[in-house]
């Protein structure tokens, strides 16, 4: 849908369309293979927004159908959490 | 650190919405014991943000706007006992069923023997040059200011896309008091429902399909838009920019599954484009891949709120079958039911069969009387106008997408139907109102409402400025829940032009 | 598609991209074959520390000294932005036991040649905020260093590339052709390579290639989970690791086991990259090859990481993700030729060390290769150690 390479895709991390296109032509074939190579998908959202236009990009070069063989990269916590949630303990409070 | 003892539930539902809450209104109503976890600080998912009327089958909710339907899917869940817990952040799925959530600032944990992932879609995305100004914005999140909070997120708005979506939120904003410079649409034709669209053709809203957003225009946030026309390839056709003056694009260009939890819970997906991308695979009981982890709603592939109550009560009742709350034959019986109706949903004809029979009166009738005029030839799962007519003239009958049928003999001219249609798709025509006139009666839902007597501008079904017409009487049931029901007296050659009035127009 | 080299490295992580570096800076004609994609493994999904003080005395902190030496000059020899950073490191000692524990480990450290001291909690918190008071006192080198993982393999990867070395992702191995018990080449999915040597760089995959020429290797994945924090401003001045680390790692301290960490075994590592992100880590569990993340492990790490530095927990975290390192039974990794087949080279099963140890490897590696000979005793590095051990 974009027509110009330098739009943005990820915007936690600016990257461009082109630069996701340069990691392609380099081997990328799979989110995480793009995501070492451009930082796509490594900020705050972690790819909540960009991980579908990447599959999107990818869907060119890579047969999409499997998505376990596009190392999409979905891992726990799927929100951000602060760390002093995770040390209250009953009766104790915060640790 | 003391042993954590981890709680349980029998049922544990994640998402509130509406495929959620009637998943856990029939897996209560077994008996099982049911948590349901939200992040929201209320219940209901998006059905709170829907103001207007819904499609569906007249047994069930059609015809009530969406937030009415979560007012009595909440009612219901209390009346049984279903326990929800909000601003409940679901943040994983891990092994033995445990579901992680942070609320309170405490992480918690909850075991389910069964678990239903009903966490809704996720709005795509869409990357043009300008697209991260202040000013674009997402459809749900439009949605949530103008009706939830009541802010207007710009003043000339663009819509981007052309979907249910895209329209129903173009007619919230006009109803809101802003005005949408258009709606773009990068295919060749309009994605949603004609009758939605009616709503925004009558406001005159102008339409560019096969166009697209060029780039958002601004320095600090949006000023303007460029769209631009493209070819069968999306290939934007040099030269045939446009440029429109905006302070708003909103982006609804479809939703797509929020598959984070299934995906972590190790469901396997199938990749259907059609319902919005990656889908977990589910059996006839909305179960995944993944034993004992079902799926209803929007996660399992987009599709509309009606659809995703029915899959929420199958994945419901299948769970509680599962768990020997039900005897086989019950369980069987109940899903029959429901998958009888979700079929009937998803029924489609071939269009080319359907109807020498439309809902539109011959040109003989309208010289006899009042008469509806029903002008939905769409296929849509929907039928309060059959049941709204009291003599029968209207029906849909079965499968409910069938477009609605005017038995023209039977229709008396009363107009009960006008408000029942959720489409606002029907109106009634007097003809030969006076030797000069006509009258025609039909839903309006803008403010200012017209003054009774005054003049007003009639606009055809384009939304362009035909004639004037007089307001004969303003009817606003409290039933009608907020759709008044305008009669203007009209001149007699426009009766089958005229459709409504100039929003906020000269004398209104 | 056929074709021939000099060298086949197997395995596109840290230490394939290291050893293939090594060999083509110094002419050998090299092709790293990965089955995914470089950094897909553990070297993808680790910390970022160069830590000399978690190296057992002796041999491995010797390999990691001789390491950070070469770290130095790394930057400007690959003309790559590794963000290499001698930023110095503490080792937070929680109880007396603890304490009792790492003087003596201290002690010997020091007679390695590693410039470390012990501080007690008034002075550690001087050099680090946020220390909780309850801790009994910190090791602290200035010594220790981090470098950004993937950045450094990029590193490793393109300077090669000047030399002639090709990468082939996306490429599995599949067999090893061998004749008259010498290596002749590599099957892969995209046709076979031929060679005289292979290097078997495949980390916690090793033993599976090992297993072509009918090996057992004694490298097993060991899971270790790490949690990642939003980007924040510098907080984490040193790279920080909490004494059980070292405990559980060398099960120095048998009773550790039934400790407060139960049986999940759990060290904490804590640092901070260019970026802002912190990285909390790390359990050690053999969970097979299962990369999740688990309840268990992020609710201990997190907890554990509050106690010892309450300063961090209004961070948030955003991912959590688990790498495999290969471990082996004494902590050292396997470097050199086996017996059974010749010119089958293994380079694998450096734990957690391989970020830390990947320059010394792939010197080693060439060396040995190329010259038949090293800086050090290679016998003590030599899959042997392993069978003559009575």
């Amino acid at each position: 849908m974009s027509h110009e390479k330098n739009v943005c895709i990820c915007r936690c991390e600016e990257v461009t369309e082109g630069e996701i296109l340069r990691a392609i032509e380099e081997g990328a074939r799979t989110v995480k293979g793009i995501k070492i190579r451009t930082q796509a998908t490594m900020g705050l959202c972690q790819g909540r927004t960009c991980r579908r236009l990447i599959v999107n990009i990818l869907s060119k070069h890579v047969d999409i159908n499997d998505i376990s063989k596009l190392e999409i990269g979905i891992r726990v916590p799927v929100r951000t959490i602060k760390i002093k949630n995770f040390i209250y303990d009953e009766g104790k409070g915060y640790e | 650190m003391g042993e954590e003892i981890i709680k349980k539930s029998q049922v544990v539902v994640i998402g509130a919405g509406p495929a959620g809450l009637c998943a856990a209104i029939e897996a209560r109503k077994a008996g099982a014991t049911v948590l349901v976890l939200d992040e929201n600080d209320r219940p209901g998912g998006q059905l709170f943000k829907q103001i207007h009327k819904f499609f569906g089958s007249g047994k069930h909710w059609a015809g009530l706007r969406g937030f009415r339907i979560g007012e009595n899917l909440l009612k219901e869940a209390g009346q049984l006992g279903v326990k929800i817990l909000l601003n409940a952040e679901v943040y994983g799925i891990f092994d033995d069923m445990t579901v992680g959530y942070i609320r309170n600032g405490v992480e918690k944990a909850i075991k389910g023997e069964r678990i239903i992932i009903a966490t809704g879609g996720i709005e795509n995305a869409l990357p043009f040059p300008g697209g991260t100004l202040p000013g674009v914005m997402g459809a749900g999140g439009v949605q949530t200011m103008v009706n939830i909070h009541r802010v207007l997120p710009g003043k000339k708005i663009l819509m981007v896309g052309s979907g249910n979506v895209g329209v129903i939120v173009s007619y919230q904003l006009m109803q809101a008091g802003a005005e949408v410079v258009g709606i773009v649409e990068a295919a060749g034709r309009v994605r949603a429902y004609e009758v939605h669209l009616n709503k925004i053709k009558r406001a005159g809203v102008p339409i560019y399909t096969s166009h697209v957003v060029k780039e958002a225009i601004g320095k600090d946030e949006v000023e303007g838009a460029i769209i631009a026309r493209v070819d069968d390839n999306l290939n934007i056709i040099e030269g045939s920019e446009k440029h429109l003056d905006v302070d708003c694009l909103c982006i609804a260009v479809g939703l797509n599954p929020q598959i984070e939890l299934p995906y972590i819970a190790g469901c396997k997906f199938s990749y259907i484009p059609e319902r919005g991308g990656y889908i977990p695979v589910f059996d006839e009981n909305m179960e995944t891949s993944v034993k004992g982890i079902y799926v209803a709603g929007d996660v399992a592939g987009i599709e509309e709120a009606s659809i995703a109550m029915e899959e929420g009560r199958l994945a419901g009742i299948a769970c509680a079958g599962s768990l020997g709350l039900y005897d086989k034959e019950t369980e069987e019986k109940l899903k029959k039911e429901v998958k009888k109706i979700l079929r009937a949903m998803r029924t489609k004809h071939d269009s080319r069969i359907i109807h020498s029979l439309t809902g539109i009166p011959s040109n003989d009738r309208f010289e006899k009387g009042p008469v509806a005029v029903i002008e939905c030839k769409e296929e849509i799962p929907c039928n309060p106008c059959e049941s709204a007519c009291v003599f029968g003239a209207i029906k849909v009958g079965e499968p409910i997408t069938n477009p609605p049928v005017l038995f023209e003999e039977k229709c008396t001219g009363c107009g009960r139907c006008i408000p029942k249609c959720p489409g606002m798709a029907i109106f009634l025509i007097h003809k030969n109102y006076t030797d000069k006139t006509s009258l025609i009666k039909f839903p309006y839902e803008y403010l200012p409402v017209p003054e009774k007597g005054g003049l007003v501008s009639c606009v055809n079904r384009n939304g362009e400025i035909i004639s004037r017409g007089r307001i004969i009487d303003i009817k606003a049931s409290k039933k009608d829940d907020g759709t008044k029901i305008i009669a203007m007296e009209i001149p007699k050659e426009y009766f089958n032009d005229v459709r409504g009035i100039q929003i906020r127009g000269d004398g209104i | 598609m056929s074709r021939k080299t000099d060298i086949v490295v197997i395995g596109g992580g840290v230490i394939g991209a290291s050893i293939t570096y090594y060999l083509s800076k110094r002419g050998k004609k090299v092709i790293l074959v990965e089955k995914k994609d470089f950094a897909f493994g553990s070297s993808g999904a680790c910390d970022q520390m160069i830590f000399l003080q978690t190296k057992n005395p002796g041999i491995h902190l010797e390999l990691a000294i001789e390491s950070k030496k070469m770290y130095k000059n790394l930057e400007k020899e690959l003309n790559h932005p590794i963000e290499f950073q001698t930023i110095g490191g503490m080792v937070l000692i929680e109880t007396e036991d603890q304490m009792r524990v790492m003087k003596e480990f201290v002690k010997r450290q020091k007679e390695t040649g590693l410039n470390v001291e012990i501080l007690d909690i008034k002075d550690g918190t001087k050099i680090q905020e946020g220390l909780s008071p309850d801790l009994v006192g910190t090791t602290y080198s200035p010594d220790d260093a981090h470098v950004n993982s993937l950045e450094l393999i990029k590193g490793y990867i393109k300077k090669a590339v000047t030399f002639g070395a090709e990468v082939l992702v996306n490429t599995e191995v599949i067999g090893i052709r061998t004749k008259n018990g010498k290596v002749k080449g590599v099957e892969t999915t995209k046709g076979t390579i031929g060679c005289e040597v292979l290097v078997n760089a495949a980390g916690s995959w090793a033993p599976v290639i090992g297993e072509m020429i009918g090996l057992d290797l004694p490298i097993r994945p060991r899971r270790g989970q790490i949690i990642l924090t939003e980007e924040v401003p510098p907080y984490i001045k040193h790279d920080i690791i909490s004494a059980n680390y070292i405990t559980a790692k060398y099960s120095l301290d048998r009773s550790f086991d039934n400790d407060v960490l139960g049986k999940l075994g759990v060290g904490l590592a804590i640092s901070q990259n260019h970026r802002g992100n912190i990285f909390i880590g790390a359990t050690r569990e053999f969970a097979g090859y299962n990369t999740e993340t688990t309840r268990e492990g992020i609710r201990r790490i997190l907890k554990h990481a509050g106690k010892l530095i309450p300063g961090i927990v209004n961070f948030n975290i955003i991912r959590t993700f688990a790498g495999l390192r290969p471990y082996t039974p004494d902590g050292l990794p396997i470097i050199g030729y086996v017996d059974e087949v010749e010119g089958f080279f293994i380079a694998a099963g450096h734990e957690g060390d391989g970020i830390c140890l990947s320059p010394v490897t792939g010197k080693i590696v060439s060396e040995l290769i190329i010259d038949g000979k090293t800086f050090i005793d290679a016998k003590l590095l030599n899959l042997n150690r392993f069978r003559h051990l009575t």
